[in-house]
């Protein structure tokens, strides 16, 4: 077999060893940054102003760039979920779900959850369904002056939206975006089914704040897919020379290690309804002192369903578009994971475009 | 590369093996005997402590309970005040939305909005 040298000229060898000694220096330098903890991914970084906040819950009202003007009402509020950290929505320049969305002409908003202590351990679904996310979508009208709101939930913040709506009909919305939105739990993975058939006690999981700690949120996504982290540092290796994939790598890392306390009632009763009765998949869910159904969503709906999710697999997402009484209701399944949807190049091209697109065609352009 | 050759082999095996009957016993047998280990362990260092009339950090955690419940009552109190005082919108199936509440509960920040330039809530 001929060697490198014979394939190729002089000048494309000496090329060749200088690209590679040049890539092990980057290699070396951004190695050493990494496992020395310098320089670490700045994330959530598009300007905002808190416009509401109650509790530790704060609504977030993002800045627009010069020469960005709002194109369409109403405004978007961005509901995430309870164990996640929000900024994987507004992750780097150019990987940011609220940039994109802005450039778009979108008025954009999101409610941030805080992180939960003992206080927040007795927070049910009501505390959430009821309480906070009503008043935030008041709070987003105020501030925008808009009558209403197109709200957009990922996961479990698809969850709280979906039953918010369905609860709450005086809330001011005119459409509702969910993302990954877990509804048949029968499909949730190793975790829920252990929840499911008993063998794991909720005491033993709750720690001394009454709360499910974070590192067993942690956990309980990694056991998904025991192997990720193996193939993800062997990426970081091959890619170690590329600044843009590192810092795009500790950017991701960081927030899928950095997770939060879920609170301890509210997670009671998601694995009482939802884990062991599956009450969503019905259509009916026992909240407060009624039973909130699903067919009282009556807005403009869009399901969106991520068809590599491992996380909440499209079965999980199951009939959440069939359960809701919307006339006018639509399922996306794009060919995404679970953070895949917001994240990366394949959300940029294809996954928020389409999303964007859905939102545009129930929004007015402002004149 | 042989990383991926690995995972490609390694991956579906292992994401299998979590979802077996034999794991799910192994992790509820773990969470089950960790759950009684920790509440042995604080039990005796607890009787240790109060022989010596200190106290443990179990007092503490009931002390800082009740104090969490304390300001979970304040707050359903507030919230039952402000729901009393809140003005009845229409439904969204009776018509158009009424114009936002003159008062939102919680803090309204206008004016003098808390600026962050950018960057994560600690």
């Amino acid at each position: 077999m001929p060697s490198l040298t014979e394939l190729l000229s002089p000048n494309e060898v000496v090329a060749r060893v200088r690209r590679d000694v040049e890539r092990s220096v980057l290699r070396a330098r951004n190695g050493i940054k990494h496992v020395a903890g310098i320089d670490r991914a700045q994330v959530g970084l598009t300007p905002k102003d808190t416009v509401w906040d109650r509790h530790k819950v704060q609504l977030w009202h993002y800045r627009r760039p010069e020469g960005c003007p709002v194109r369409f009402d109403p405004p978007i509020l961005l509901v995430m979920s309870l164990v996640s950290r929000s900024y994987v929505l507004d992750l780097r320049p150019g990987n940011s779900v609220v940039e994109f969305l802005i450039g778009e002409g979108f008025d954009v908003y999101m409610l941030d959850w805080g992180v939960p202590d003992e206080v927040e351990s007795g927070n049910t679904l009501e505390t959430y369904c009821d309480e906070y996310l009503p008043r935030a979508v008041e709070a987003v009208c105020e501030d925008s002056g808009s009558p209403d709101v197109t709200m957009w939930g990922y996961c479990f913040g698809g969850l709280l939206s979906v039953l918010s709506v369905a609860g709450n009909p005086q809330m001011p919305i005119r459409n509702l975006l969910v993302m990954a939105t877990p509804t048949d739990f029968r499909h949730m993975g190793p975790m829920s089914s252990m929840l499911q058939q008993g063998r794991i006690e909720l005491d033993s999981i709750v720690d001394e704040t009454g709360n499910v700690p974070a590192d067993v949120i942690r956990g309980s996504f990694k056991v998904l897919k025991p192997t990720a982290d193996l193939s993800s540092y062997a990426n970081l290796w091959e890619n170690l020379w590329n600044d843009e994939f590192v810092e795009g790598y500790q950017a991701m890392t960081q927030w899928a290690n950095d997770h939060i306390p879920f609170p301890g009632a509210c997670f009671r009763q998601t694995a009482e309804l939802f884990n062991r009765g599956n009450h969503l998949a019905g259509g009916e869910v026992r909240l407060g002192r009624r039973t909130v159904r699903l067919a009282d969503v009556t807005v403009p709906f869009l399901n969106v369903v991520g068809e590599a999710d491992h996380i909440v697999p499209p079965d999980a997402v199951g009939a959440l578009a069939s359960l809701v009484g919307s006339a006018d209701v639509e399922e996306l399944r794009l060919p995404a994971g679970h953070v895949g949807l917001v994240v990366g190049k394949g959300a940029r091209r294809r996954t928020l475009p389409a999303m964007a697109d859905w939102v545009r065609r129930h929004s007015e352009a402002r004149s | 590369m042989a990383v991926d050759s690995a995972d490609r082999v390694l991956g579906p095996a292992s994401e299998q093996l979590v979802r077996t009957e034999g794991f799910a016993d192994v992790i509820g047998l773990v969470s089950r005997m960790r759950y009684l280990a920790l509440k042995r362990t604080e039990r005796m260092f607890r009787q240790q402590w109060h022989l010596w009339n200190l106290p443990a950090a179990t007092d503490v955690r009931r002390l800082s309970e009740q104090v969490a419940s304390l300001e979970r009552q304040v707050r359903d109190l507030t919230r039952e005040l402000e729901d009393r005082g809140r003005p009845v919108r229409a439904n969204r199936s009776n018509g158009s939305a009424p114009p936002p509440a003159s008062s939102v509960s919680g803090s309204s920040k206008g004016a003098s909005s808390t600026r962050s330039p950018g960057g994560v809530r600690a």
